[in-house]
Protein backbone atom coordinates (compact mmCIF):
# COMPACT_ATOMS: atom_id res chain seq x y z
CA UNK A 1 0.00 0.00 0.00
CA UNK A 2 1.55 3.26 -1.05
CA UNK A 3 1.38 6.16 1.34
CA UNK A 4 0.26 9.55 0.30
CA UNK A 5 1.46 12.88 1.57
CA UNK A 6 -1.96 14.42 1.23
CA UNK A 7 -4.12 14.81 4.29
CA UNK A 8 -7.28 12.91 5.14
CA UNK A 9 -9.69 15.13 7.03
CA UNK A 10 -12.19 13.91 9.55
CA UNK A 11 -15.19 15.65 11.09
CA UNK A 12 -18.32 14.54 12.88
CA UNK A 13 -20.76 16.24 15.21
CA UNK A 14 -20.95 12.91 17.04
CA UNK A 15 -17.94 11.98 19.19
CA UNK A 16 -18.18 8.19 18.75
CA UNK A 17 -18.40 8.59 14.99
CA UNK A 18 -15.51 11.07 15.07
CA UNK A 19 -13.31 8.49 16.81
CA UNK A 20 -14.28 5.77 14.32
CA UNK A 21 -13.40 8.05 11.42
CA UNK A 22 -10.01 8.92 12.94
CA UNK A 23 -9.26 5.19 13.05
CA UNK A 24 -10.51 4.91 9.46
CA UNK A 25 -8.17 7.66 8.32
CA UNK A 26 -5.24 5.94 9.99
CA UNK A 27 -6.10 2.64 8.30
CA UNK A 28 -5.54 4.38 4.96
CA UNK A 29 -1.94 5.18 5.90
CA UNK A 30 -2.35 8.91 5.56
CA UNK A 31 -1.74 11.96 7.68
CA UNK A 32 -5.03 12.24 9.55
CA UNK A 33 -6.35 15.67 10.41
CA UNK A 34 -9.32 16.21 12.68
CA UNK A 35 -11.40 19.31 12.04
CA UNK A 36 -12.90 20.82 15.14
CA UNK A 37 -15.56 23.45 14.58
CA UNK A 38 -17.02 25.81 17.19
CA UNK A 39 -17.38 29.34 18.47
CA UNK A 40 -14.83 29.03 21.27
CA UNK A 41 -11.74 26.96 22.12
CA UNK A 42 -12.63 23.49 23.29
CA UNK A 43 -10.90 21.23 25.77
CA UNK A 44 -11.40 18.25 23.53
CA UNK A 45 -8.65 19.14 21.05
CA UNK A 46 -6.06 16.94 22.75
CA UNK A 47 -8.60 14.09 22.93
CA UNK A 48 -8.72 14.06 19.13
CA UNK A 49 -4.94 13.64 19.03
CA UNK A 50 -5.15 10.89 21.66
CA UNK A 51 -7.71 9.13 19.45
CA UNK A 52 -5.51 9.18 16.35
CA UNK A 53 -5.31 12.66 14.81
CA UNK A 54 -1.88 13.78 13.60
CA UNK A 55 -3.11 17.31 13.41
CA UNK A 56 -6.20 19.23 14.49
CA UNK A 57 -7.56 22.18 12.58
CA UNK A 58 -9.52 24.22 15.10
CA UNK A 59 -11.95 26.40 13.19
CA UNK A 60 -13.44 29.16 15.29
CA UNK A 61 -16.05 31.71 14.40
CA UNK A 62 -19.04 33.44 15.95
CA UNK A 63 -21.48 31.73 13.56
CA UNK A 64 -20.29 28.27 14.55
CA UNK A 65 -21.77 27.91 18.03
CA UNK A 66 -24.10 25.11 17.00
CA UNK A 67 -24.33 22.74 14.08
CA UNK A 68 -26.08 24.22 11.05
CA UNK A 69 -25.31 22.90 7.56
CA UNK A 70 -24.72 26.29 5.90
CA UNK A 71 -22.04 27.81 8.21
CA UNK A 72 -20.46 24.42 8.99
CA UNK A 73 -20.14 23.49 5.32
CA UNK A 74 -18.76 26.94 4.52
CA UNK A 75 -16.17 26.60 7.28
CA UNK A 76 -15.13 23.21 5.91
CA UNK A 77 -15.00 24.06 2.22
CA UNK A 78 -13.27 27.41 2.79
CA UNK A 79 -10.39 25.65 4.53
CA UNK A 80 -10.47 22.63 2.21
CA UNK A 81 -10.18 24.84 -0.90
CA UNK A 82 -6.93 26.20 0.53
CA UNK A 83 -5.47 22.97 1.94
CA UNK A 84 -6.78 20.52 -0.68
CA UNK A 85 -7.04 17.36 1.42
CA UNK A 86 -7.20 14.06 -0.44
CA UNK A 87 -10.54 13.23 1.21
CA UNK A 88 -12.92 14.57 3.84
CA UNK A 89 -14.59 11.86 5.91
CA UNK A 90 -17.88 12.65 7.64
CA UNK A 91 -20.26 10.37 9.51
CA UNK A 92 -23.27 8.95 7.67
CA UNK A 93 -25.56 10.49 10.26
CA UNK A 94 -28.45 12.71 9.24
CA UNK A 95 -26.30 15.77 9.96
CA UNK A 96 -23.32 14.30 8.13
CA UNK A 97 -25.55 13.56 5.16
CA UNK A 98 -26.70 17.19 4.94
CA UNK A 99 -23.20 18.58 5.34
CA UNK A 100 -21.29 16.37 2.89
CA UNK A 101 -23.14 17.30 -0.34
CA UNK A 102 -22.85 21.04 0.36
CA UNK A 103 -19.09 20.76 0.83
CA UNK A 104 -18.71 18.61 -2.29
CA UNK A 105 -20.97 20.78 -4.46
CA UNK A 106 -19.19 23.98 -3.37
CA UNK A 107 -15.84 22.46 -4.34
CA UNK A 108 -17.14 20.73 -7.46
CA UNK A 109 -15.80 17.39 -6.23
CA UNK A 110 -17.19 13.89 -5.86
CA UNK A 111 -19.21 12.70 -2.91
CA UNK A 112 -19.92 9.13 -1.87
CA UNK A 113 -22.59 8.62 0.77
CA UNK A 114 -22.90 5.81 3.29
CA UNK A 115 -19.58 4.07 2.65
CA UNK A 116 -19.32 0.60 4.14
CA UNK A 117 -15.73 0.18 3.05
CA UNK A 118 -12.84 2.54 2.38
CA UNK A 119 -9.50 1.22 1.13
CA UNK A 120 -6.64 1.85 -1.26
CA UNK A 121 -6.09 0.04 -4.55
CA UNK A 122 -2.68 -1.20 -5.68
CA UNK A 123 -1.84 2.27 -7.02
CA UNK A 124 -2.75 3.88 -3.72
CA UNK A 125 -5.97 5.46 -4.96
CA UNK A 126 -8.97 5.53 -2.64
CA UNK A 127 -11.70 2.99 -3.38
CA UNK A 128 -15.12 3.19 -1.74
CA UNK A 129 -17.74 0.52 -1.22
CA UNK A 130 -21.40 1.13 -0.52
CA UNK A 131 -24.60 -0.88 -0.53
CA UNK A 132 -26.95 0.01 -3.38
CA UNK A 133 -30.37 -1.01 -4.66
CA UNK A 134 -31.79 -1.58 -1.19
CA UNK A 135 -29.21 -4.18 -0.27
CA UNK A 136 -29.20 -6.05 -3.56
CA UNK A 137 -25.84 -4.75 -4.69
CA UNK A 138 -22.45 -3.71 -3.39
CA UNK A 139 -21.05 -0.87 -5.48
CA UNK A 140 -17.31 -0.25 -5.75
CA UNK A 141 -16.52 3.35 -6.63
CA UNK A 142 -13.59 5.66 -7.15
CA UNK A 143 -13.21 9.38 -7.52
CA UNK A 144 -11.45 11.18 -10.34
CA UNK A 145 -11.77 14.65 -8.82
CA UNK A 146 -8.80 16.20 -6.99
CA UNK A 147 -10.54 15.82 -3.64
CA UNK A 148 -13.44 13.76 -2.37
CA UNK A 149 -16.06 13.81 0.37
CA UNK A 150 -17.31 10.56 1.93
CA UNK A 151 -19.87 9.83 4.57
CA UNK A 152 -19.05 6.62 6.39
CA UNK A 153 -21.57 4.30 8.05
CA UNK A 154 -21.28 3.73 11.79
CA UNK A 155 -19.01 0.88 12.98
CA UNK A 156 -17.19 0.48 9.66
CA UNK A 157 -14.08 1.34 11.66
CA UNK A 158 -13.26 0.42 15.23
CA UNK A 159 -12.05 3.42 17.31
CA UNK A 160 -8.42 3.23 18.51
CA UNK A 161 -7.78 3.18 22.23
CA UNK A 162 -7.01 6.58 23.64
CA UNK A 163 -3.27 7.20 23.97
CA UNK A 164 -2.35 10.31 25.94
CA UNK A 165 1.31 10.03 24.90
CA UNK A 166 0.46 10.72 21.26
CA UNK A 167 1.58 14.10 19.97
CA UNK A 168 0.04 16.16 17.24
CA UNK A 169 0.00 19.60 15.76
CA UNK A 170 -2.79 22.06 16.54
CA UNK A 171 -3.55 24.72 13.96
CA UNK A 172 -6.05 27.47 14.79
CA UNK A 173 -8.04 29.02 11.99
CA UNK A 174 -10.50 31.88 12.12
CA UNK A 175 -12.89 31.48 9.21
CA UNK A 176 -15.45 34.12 8.33
CA UNK A 177 -18.72 32.46 7.41
CA UNK A 178 -22.19 33.79 6.70
CA UNK A 179 -24.84 33.17 9.34
CA UNK A 180 -27.28 30.31 8.83
CA UNK A 181 -30.47 31.33 7.09
CA UNK A 182 -32.23 28.45 8.81
CA UNK A 183 -32.74 29.11 12.51
CA UNK A 184 -33.45 26.66 15.28
CA UNK A 185 -36.75 27.20 17.07
CA UNK A 186 -36.52 24.31 19.52
CA UNK A 187 -35.13 20.87 20.04
CA UNK A 188 -36.85 18.07 21.92
CA UNK A 189 -34.29 15.51 22.92
CA UNK A 190 -35.74 12.07 23.13
CA UNK A 191 -34.62 10.29 26.25
CA UNK A 192 -31.70 8.19 25.15
CA UNK A 193 -32.24 4.56 26.02
CA UNK A 194 -29.48 2.19 26.94
CA UNK A 195 -30.21 0.04 23.92
CA UNK A 196 -27.29 -0.88 21.69
CA UNK A 197 -28.92 -2.81 18.88
CA UNK A 198 -25.90 -2.96 16.54
CA UNK A 199 -24.01 -4.97 19.19
CA UNK A 200 -26.97 -7.09 20.37
CA UNK A 201 -26.67 -10.87 20.03
CA UNK A 202 -30.43 -11.36 19.83
CA UNK A 203 -32.97 -8.89 18.44
CA UNK A 204 -36.73 -9.45 18.64
CA UNK A 205 -38.45 -7.05 16.33
CA UNK A 206 -41.97 -5.90 15.43
CA UNK A 207 -43.71 -4.17 12.56
CA UNK A 208 -47.09 -3.14 11.24
CA UNK A 209 -48.63 -6.41 12.45
CA UNK A 210 -48.81 -4.86 15.92
CA UNK A 211 -52.11 -3.11 16.58
CA UNK A 212 -51.10 -0.90 19.49
CA UNK A 213 -48.04 0.26 21.41
CA UNK A 214 -48.91 -1.72 24.55
CA UNK A 215 -48.74 -4.96 22.57
CA UNK A 216 -44.98 -4.53 22.11
CA UNK A 217 -44.76 -6.26 25.50
CA UNK A 218 -45.03 -9.44 23.40
CA UNK A 219 -41.60 -8.62 21.94
CA UNK A 220 -40.16 -7.54 25.26
CA UNK A 221 -41.21 -10.82 26.91
CA UNK A 222 -39.17 -13.00 24.53
CA UNK A 223 -36.31 -10.49 24.43
CA UNK A 224 -36.08 -10.58 28.23
CA UNK A 225 -36.04 -14.38 28.35
CA UNK A 226 -33.34 -14.59 25.66
CA UNK A 227 -31.31 -11.64 26.91
CA UNK A 228 -31.94 -9.73 23.71
CA UNK A 229 -33.08 -6.27 22.66
CA UNK A 230 -36.20 -5.15 20.84
CA UNK A 231 -36.20 -3.52 17.43
CA UNK A 232 -38.76 -2.43 14.85
CA UNK A 233 -39.35 -1.57 11.22
CA UNK A 234 -39.68 2.08 10.15
CA UNK A 235 -43.44 2.63 10.65
CA UNK A 236 -43.29 1.84 14.38
CA UNK A 237 -40.56 4.38 15.17
CA UNK A 238 -40.81 7.07 12.51
CA UNK A 239 -44.54 7.11 11.83
CA UNK A 240 -46.24 5.87 15.00
CA UNK A 241 -43.48 6.84 17.44
CA UNK A 242 -43.99 3.70 19.54
CA UNK A 243 -40.23 3.17 19.86
CA UNK A 244 -37.29 5.64 19.71
CA UNK A 245 -35.34 5.98 16.44
CA UNK A 246 -32.43 3.93 17.81
CA UNK A 247 -34.68 0.83 17.50
CA UNK A 248 -35.40 1.46 13.81
CA UNK A 249 -33.71 -1.17 11.64
CA UNK A 250 -33.36 -0.60 7.90
CA UNK A 251 -31.85 1.56 5.19
CA UNK A 252 -32.78 4.83 6.92
CA UNK A 253 -32.17 3.45 10.41
CA UNK A 254 -29.51 1.13 11.77
CA UNK A 255 -27.96 -2.11 10.56
CA UNK A 256 -27.62 -5.04 12.94
CA UNK A 257 -25.64 -8.28 12.99
CA UNK A 258 -27.14 -10.49 15.70
CA UNK A 259 -26.85 -14.26 16.04
CA UNK A 260 -30.65 -14.39 15.99
CA UNK A 261 -33.20 -12.01 14.53
CA UNK A 262 -36.86 -12.65 15.21
CA UNK A 263 -39.28 -10.61 13.09
CA UNK A 264 -42.91 -10.56 14.20
CA UNK A 265 -45.51 -8.84 12.05
CA UNK A 266 -42.90 -7.35 9.72
CA UNK A 267 -43.67 -7.74 6.01
CA UNK A 268 -40.00 -7.41 5.05
CA UNK A 269 -39.69 -4.60 2.52
CA UNK A 270 -36.18 -4.43 1.00
CA UNK A 271 -35.57 -1.24 2.99
CA UNK A 272 -35.93 -3.25 6.17
CA UNK A 273 -34.09 -6.35 4.93
CA UNK A 274 -30.94 -4.34 4.13
CA UNK A 275 -30.58 -3.69 7.87
CA UNK A 276 -30.76 -7.37 8.90
CA UNK A 277 -28.70 -8.99 6.16
CA UNK A 278 -25.79 -9.73 8.49
CA UNK A 279 -27.98 -11.63 10.97
CA UNK A 280 -26.85 -15.25 11.37
CA UNK A 281 -30.32 -16.75 11.75
CA UNK A 282 -33.58 -15.03 10.86
CA UNK A 283 -36.90 -16.34 12.18
CA UNK A 284 -40.11 -14.72 10.94
CA UNK A 285 -43.67 -14.81 12.21
CA UNK A 286 -46.30 -13.58 9.81
CA UNK A 287 -49.90 -14.30 8.88
CA UNK A 288 -48.95 -14.19 5.20
CA UNK A 289 -46.80 -17.13 4.14
CA UNK A 290 -45.80 -15.23 0.99
CA UNK A 291 -44.63 -12.07 2.77
CA UNK A 292 -41.11 -11.07 1.65
CA UNK A 293 -39.78 -11.59 5.19
CA UNK A 294 -40.73 -15.26 4.99
CA UNK A 295 -38.58 -15.77 1.89
CA UNK A 296 -35.75 -13.87 3.58
CA UNK A 297 -35.83 -16.03 6.70
CA UNK A 298 -34.30 -19.30 7.86
CA UNK A 299 -37.36 -20.29 9.85
CA UNK A 300 -40.84 -19.12 8.92
CA UNK A 301 -43.78 -19.51 11.24
CA UNK A 302 -47.15 -18.82 9.64
CA UNK A 303 -49.79 -17.50 11.99
CA UNK A 304 -51.04 -14.73 14.21
CA UNK A 305 -48.30 -13.11 16.27
CA UNK A 306 -50.84 -12.38 19.01
CA UNK A 307 -51.17 -16.09 19.76
CA UNK A 308 -47.74 -17.26 18.57
CA UNK A 309 -45.56 -14.80 20.49
CA UNK A 310 -46.92 -15.82 23.94
CA UNK A 311 -46.53 -19.48 22.95
CA UNK A 312 -42.99 -18.82 21.78
CA UNK A 313 -42.12 -17.10 25.08
CA UNK A 314 -43.55 -20.12 26.90
CA UNK A 315 -41.47 -22.49 24.75
CA UNK A 316 -38.28 -20.47 25.36
CA UNK A 317 -38.93 -20.57 29.12
CA UNK A 318 -39.54 -24.29 29.11
CA UNK A 319 -36.58 -25.13 26.91
CA UNK A 320 -34.10 -22.82 28.62
CA UNK A 321 -35.49 -23.55 32.10
CA UNK A 322 -36.16 -19.89 32.94
CA UNK B 1 -45.96 30.03 -4.20
CA UNK B 2 -44.06 28.69 -7.18
CA UNK B 3 -42.81 25.24 -6.35
CA UNK B 4 -40.40 22.86 -8.05
CA UNK B 5 -40.45 19.22 -7.04
CA UNK B 6 -37.62 16.98 -8.22
CA UNK B 7 -38.25 13.28 -8.67
CA UNK B 8 -36.51 10.23 -10.04
CA UNK B 9 -37.28 7.27 -12.20
CA UNK B 10 -35.61 4.70 -9.98
CA UNK B 11 -34.66 1.13 -10.63
CA UNK B 12 -37.23 -1.27 -9.24
CA UNK B 13 -34.75 -3.03 -7.00
CA UNK B 14 -37.07 -5.89 -6.18
CA UNK B 15 -37.05 -7.01 -9.82
CA UNK B 16 -33.35 -6.71 -10.64
CA UNK B 17 -31.50 -9.59 -12.25
CA UNK B 18 -28.02 -10.94 -11.65
CA UNK B 19 -25.48 -11.92 -14.30
CA UNK B 20 -24.74 -15.55 -13.44
CA UNK B 21 -21.18 -15.47 -14.82
CA UNK B 22 -19.84 -12.31 -13.19
CA UNK B 23 -22.16 -12.19 -10.17
CA UNK B 24 -22.88 -8.57 -10.97
CA UNK B 25 -26.23 -6.82 -10.83
CA UNK B 26 -27.83 -6.20 -14.22
CA UNK B 27 -28.65 -2.51 -14.55
CA UNK B 28 -29.28 -2.39 -18.29
CA UNK B 29 -32.90 -3.13 -18.98
CA UNK B 30 -33.80 -3.34 -15.28
CA UNK B 31 -37.44 -2.40 -14.65
CA UNK B 32 -38.07 1.12 -13.33
CA UNK B 33 -40.65 2.90 -11.20
CA UNK B 34 -41.09 6.24 -9.52
CA UNK B 35 -38.75 6.36 -6.50
CA UNK B 36 -41.11 5.54 -3.59
CA UNK B 37 -40.28 8.51 -1.35
CA UNK B 38 -40.67 10.97 -4.25
CA UNK B 39 -44.43 10.51 -4.03
CA UNK B 40 -44.26 12.19 -0.61
CA UNK B 41 -42.37 15.14 -2.10
CA UNK B 42 -44.91 15.50 -4.91
CA UNK B 43 -47.83 15.21 -2.48
CA UNK B 44 -46.33 17.92 -0.27
CA UNK B 45 -45.76 20.21 -3.27
CA UNK B 46 -49.37 19.80 -4.41
CA UNK B 47 -50.70 20.32 -0.86
CA UNK B 48 -48.65 23.53 -0.52
CA UNK B 49 -50.04 24.79 -3.80
CA UNK B 50 -53.61 23.95 -2.77
CA UNK B 51 -53.11 25.94 0.46
CA UNK B 52 -51.11 28.89 -0.83
CA UNK B 53 -51.77 29.09 -4.58
CA UNK B 54 -49.11 29.17 -7.27
CA UNK B 55 -47.75 26.44 -9.50
CA UNK B 56 -45.96 23.11 -9.21
CA UNK B 57 -43.33 22.14 -11.76
CA UNK B 58 -42.03 18.59 -11.57
CA UNK B 59 -38.49 17.99 -12.84
CA UNK B 60 -36.74 14.71 -13.52
CA UNK B 61 -33.37 13.79 -15.00
CA UNK B 62 -33.65 10.72 -17.13
CA UNK B 63 -31.78 9.82 -20.29
CA UNK B 64 -34.43 7.42 -21.50
CA UNK B 65 -38.13 6.74 -21.09
CA UNK B 66 -39.61 8.28 -17.97
CA UNK B 67 -42.91 8.99 -19.76
CA UNK B 68 -44.81 6.86 -17.28
CA UNK B 69 -43.38 8.44 -14.15
CA UNK B 70 -43.82 11.94 -15.60
CA UNK B 71 -47.51 11.18 -16.24
CA UNK B 72 -47.76 9.87 -12.69
CA UNK B 73 -46.37 13.14 -11.27
CA UNK B 74 -48.78 15.16 -13.43
CA UNK B 75 -51.72 12.99 -12.42
CA UNK B 76 -50.90 13.62 -8.75
CA UNK B 77 -51.46 17.33 -9.36
CA UNK B 78 -48.28 18.91 -10.73
CA UNK B 79 -49.10 21.59 -13.33
CA UNK B 80 -46.29 20.82 -15.72
CA UNK B 81 -43.20 18.71 -16.03
CA UNK B 82 -39.68 19.35 -17.23
CA UNK B 83 -37.89 16.29 -18.52
CA UNK B 84 -34.11 16.72 -18.56
CA UNK B 85 -33.53 14.20 -21.29
CA UNK B 86 -30.30 13.49 -23.10
CA UNK B 87 -28.55 10.24 -23.90
CA UNK B 88 -25.35 11.83 -22.59
CA UNK B 89 -26.84 11.97 -19.05
CA UNK B 90 -26.36 8.20 -18.57
CA UNK B 91 -24.34 7.36 -15.41
CA UNK B 92 -24.33 10.93 -14.08
CA UNK B 93 -23.33 10.95 -10.39
CA UNK B 94 -25.01 13.02 -7.70
CA UNK B 95 -22.94 16.15 -8.44
CA UNK B 96 -23.78 16.13 -12.16
CA UNK B 97 -27.44 15.30 -11.48
CA UNK B 98 -27.62 18.19 -9.02
CA UNK B 99 -25.88 20.51 -11.50
CA UNK B 100 -28.43 19.63 -14.19
CA UNK B 101 -31.35 20.23 -11.81
CA UNK B 102 -29.84 23.51 -10.59
CA UNK B 103 -29.42 24.68 -14.19
CA UNK B 104 -33.03 23.78 -14.97
CA UNK B 105 -34.29 25.63 -11.89
CA UNK B 106 -32.26 28.72 -12.90
CA UNK B 107 -33.77 28.48 -16.37
CA UNK B 108 -37.29 28.33 -14.92
CA UNK B 109 -36.47 31.56 -13.08
CA UNK B 110 -38.45 32.55 -10.03
CA UNK B 111 -38.96 29.59 -7.68
CA UNK B 112 -39.98 29.86 -4.01
CA UNK B 113 -39.73 26.31 -2.78
CA UNK B 114 -37.77 23.35 -4.10
CA UNK B 115 -38.85 19.97 -2.75
CA UNK B 116 -37.07 16.63 -2.78
CA UNK B 117 -37.60 13.31 -1.05
CA UNK B 118 -35.15 12.54 1.77
CA UNK B 119 -33.43 10.08 -0.57
CA UNK B 120 -34.16 7.83 -3.51
CA UNK B 121 -35.53 4.33 -2.94
CA UNK B 122 -32.83 2.64 -5.02
CA UNK B 123 -29.61 4.41 -4.01
CA UNK B 124 -30.65 6.43 -0.93
CA UNK B 125 -27.59 8.66 -0.90
CA UNK B 126 -29.69 11.70 0.19
CA UNK B 127 -27.16 13.95 -1.60
CA UNK B 128 -28.95 15.62 -4.50
CA UNK B 129 -31.27 17.96 -2.54
CA UNK B 130 -28.54 19.57 -0.39
CA UNK B 131 -26.22 19.71 -3.45
CA UNK B 132 -28.83 21.69 -5.39
CA UNK B 133 -29.25 24.01 -2.37
CA UNK B 134 -25.51 24.68 -2.35
CA UNK B 135 -25.30 25.20 -6.12
CA UNK B 136 -28.17 27.71 -6.01
CA UNK B 137 -26.87 29.28 -2.77
CA UNK B 138 -30.10 28.50 -0.92
CA UNK B 139 -30.80 27.42 2.65
CA UNK B 140 -31.84 23.82 3.16
CA UNK B 141 -34.01 21.84 5.53
CA UNK B 142 -33.59 18.07 5.31
CA UNK B 143 -35.71 15.24 6.77
CA UNK B 144 -38.82 17.42 7.21
CA UNK B 145 -41.65 15.55 8.92
CA UNK B 146 -44.02 18.49 8.88
CA UNK B 147 -44.02 21.69 6.85
CA UNK B 148 -46.07 24.86 7.38
CA UNK B 149 -45.93 28.26 5.73
CA UNK B 150 -47.51 31.29 7.42
CA UNK B 151 -47.13 33.64 4.45
CA UNK B 152 -43.76 34.80 5.67
CA UNK B 153 -41.80 31.99 7.28
CA UNK B 154 -41.50 28.33 6.46
CA UNK B 155 -41.48 26.20 9.61
CA UNK B 156 -40.40 22.56 9.57
CA UNK B 157 -40.30 19.75 12.07
CA UNK B 158 -37.35 17.47 11.51
CA UNK B 159 -36.96 13.94 12.68
CA UNK B 160 -33.32 13.66 13.80
CA UNK B 161 -31.52 10.77 15.47
CA UNK B 162 -31.46 12.52 18.82
CA UNK B 163 -35.01 13.83 18.70
CA UNK B 164 -37.38 16.31 17.16
CA UNK B 165 -36.06 19.63 15.89
CA UNK B 166 -38.14 22.62 14.81
CA UNK B 167 -36.48 25.07 12.42
CA UNK B 168 -37.63 28.04 10.35
CA UNK B 169 -36.43 29.99 7.34
CA UNK B 170 -37.56 32.39 4.65
CA UNK B 171 -38.21 31.41 1.06
CA UNK B 172 -36.66 30.55 -1.31
CA UNK B 173 -35.48 27.33 0.24
CA UNK B 174 -34.73 23.67 -0.52
CA UNK B 175 -36.59 21.11 1.60
CA UNK B 176 -36.26 17.32 1.64
CA UNK B 177 -39.23 15.48 3.14
CA UNK B 178 -39.59 12.14 4.90
CA UNK B 179 -41.83 9.22 4.12
CA UNK B 180 -43.95 10.14 7.17
CA UNK B 181 -44.84 13.74 6.18
CA UNK B 182 -48.03 12.74 4.34
CA UNK B 183 -49.91 9.97 2.59
CA UNK B 184 -49.53 10.39 -1.17
CA UNK B 185 -52.81 10.51 -3.08
CA UNK B 186 -53.90 8.01 -5.69
CA UNK B 187 -54.84 9.93 -8.82
CA UNK B 188 -58.39 9.49 -10.06
CA UNK B 189 -59.13 8.37 -13.61
CA UNK B 190 -60.15 11.97 -14.41
CA UNK B 191 -56.80 13.25 -13.16
CA UNK B 192 -54.95 10.64 -15.19
CA UNK B 193 -56.95 11.62 -18.32
CA UNK B 194 -56.24 15.32 -17.69
CA UNK B 195 -52.47 14.80 -17.88
CA UNK B 196 -52.64 14.74 -21.67
CA UNK B 197 -53.43 18.48 -21.61
CA UNK B 198 -50.50 19.33 -19.33
CA UNK B 199 -47.23 20.68 -20.64
CA UNK B 200 -44.12 18.48 -20.71
CA UNK B 201 -40.96 20.37 -21.62
CA UNK B 202 -37.88 18.50 -22.76
CA UNK B 203 -34.49 20.08 -22.19
CA UNK B 204 -31.27 18.48 -23.37
CA UNK B 205 -27.66 19.17 -22.38
CA UNK B 206 -27.32 22.07 -24.82
CA UNK B 207 -30.53 23.71 -23.60
CA UNK B 208 -29.11 23.61 -20.08
CA UNK B 209 -25.74 24.98 -21.18
CA UNK B 210 -23.72 21.78 -20.73
CA UNK B 211 -21.22 20.20 -23.10
CA UNK B 212 -21.37 16.40 -23.50
CA UNK B 213 -18.08 15.94 -21.65
CA UNK B 214 -19.47 17.77 -18.60
CA UNK B 215 -22.29 15.27 -18.00
CA UNK B 216 -22.86 11.54 -17.71
CA UNK B 217 -20.03 9.21 -16.91
CA UNK B 218 -17.47 11.55 -18.51
CA UNK B 219 -18.37 14.55 -16.40
CA UNK B 220 -18.89 12.72 -13.12
CA UNK B 221 -16.20 12.81 -10.43
CA UNK B 222 -17.49 9.52 -9.02
CA UNK B 223 -16.97 6.50 -11.26
CA UNK B 224 -18.65 3.15 -10.74
CA UNK B 225 -16.09 0.34 -10.99
CA UNK B 226 -18.59 -2.49 -10.45
CA UNK B 227 -21.78 -3.46 -8.68
CA UNK B 228 -21.67 -6.99 -7.24
CA UNK B 229 -24.91 -8.74 -6.39
CA UNK B 230 -25.29 -9.25 -2.67
CA UNK B 231 -27.07 -12.47 -2.01
CA UNK B 232 -27.98 -13.80 1.38
CA UNK B 233 -28.69 -17.50 1.53
CA UNK B 234 -31.43 -18.43 3.95
CA UNK B 235 -32.71 -21.87 4.80
CA UNK B 236 -36.38 -21.11 4.13
CA UNK B 237 -37.71 -23.75 6.47
CA UNK B 238 -41.44 -23.60 7.12
CA UNK B 239 -41.98 -24.52 10.77
CA UNK B 240 -44.76 -27.09 11.15
CA UNK B 241 -46.94 -28.19 14.02
CA UNK B 242 -50.46 -29.27 14.92
CA UNK B 243 -51.27 -26.10 16.82
CA UNK B 244 -49.68 -22.77 17.75
CA UNK B 245 -48.16 -24.19 20.91
CA UNK B 246 -46.51 -27.03 19.00
CA UNK B 247 -45.30 -24.73 16.20
CA UNK B 248 -43.76 -22.35 18.73
CA UNK B 249 -42.00 -25.21 20.50
CA UNK B 250 -40.67 -26.55 17.20
CA UNK B 251 -39.24 -23.13 16.35
CA UNK B 252 -37.68 -22.76 19.78
CA UNK B 253 -36.10 -26.23 19.46
CA UNK B 254 -34.75 -25.43 15.99
CA UNK B 255 -33.20 -22.20 17.30
CA UNK B 256 -31.64 -24.08 20.20
CA UNK B 257 -30.16 -26.60 17.77
CA UNK B 258 -28.70 -23.72 15.77
CA UNK B 259 -27.00 -22.62 18.97
CA UNK B 260 -28.40 -19.11 18.80
CA UNK B 261 -30.37 -19.26 22.06
CA UNK B 262 -29.07 -20.46 25.37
Amino acid sequence: MSKTEREIWVFSEDQTTFNELLAGGRSLGSKVCAVQIGDKPSEETKDLINMGADKVYVIEGPQLSEFQPEPYSEALFTLARRERPEAILLGATRRGRELAPRVAAAMGIGCVADCTGLLRDTEGALVMERVAYAGKGLATLKSISQSLVCTVKPRVFEPLSSDSTRVGEIQREVVEVKPSRVTLVRREHKPKGKVNLPEAKIVVSGGRGFKKKEDLILLQESADILGGEIGCSRPLSSDLGWLPEEHHIGISGISIKPQLYIAAGISGQLHHLVGIRDSRIVAAINTDKDAPIMVASDYALVGDLYTLMPELAKAFRELLKR
Amino acid sequence: MDIVVCFKQAINESEMGVDKQSGRLLLEGAPTKMSEFDKNAIEEAVKMKELHGGTVTAITVSPVGAKKVIKEALAMGCDRAVHLADQSFVHSDTLVTASLLAAAIRKIGSVDLILFAEGSSDIYSCQVGPSVAQLLDLPQITYANKLTFDGNKLVAERNMEEGLEVVETHLPCVVTVTNEINVPRFPTLMQIMATSKKEILEWNATALGFKPEQVGNQGSPIQILKIDALTVRRKNILVDGGNDSEKAMNLAKALQKEGVIQ
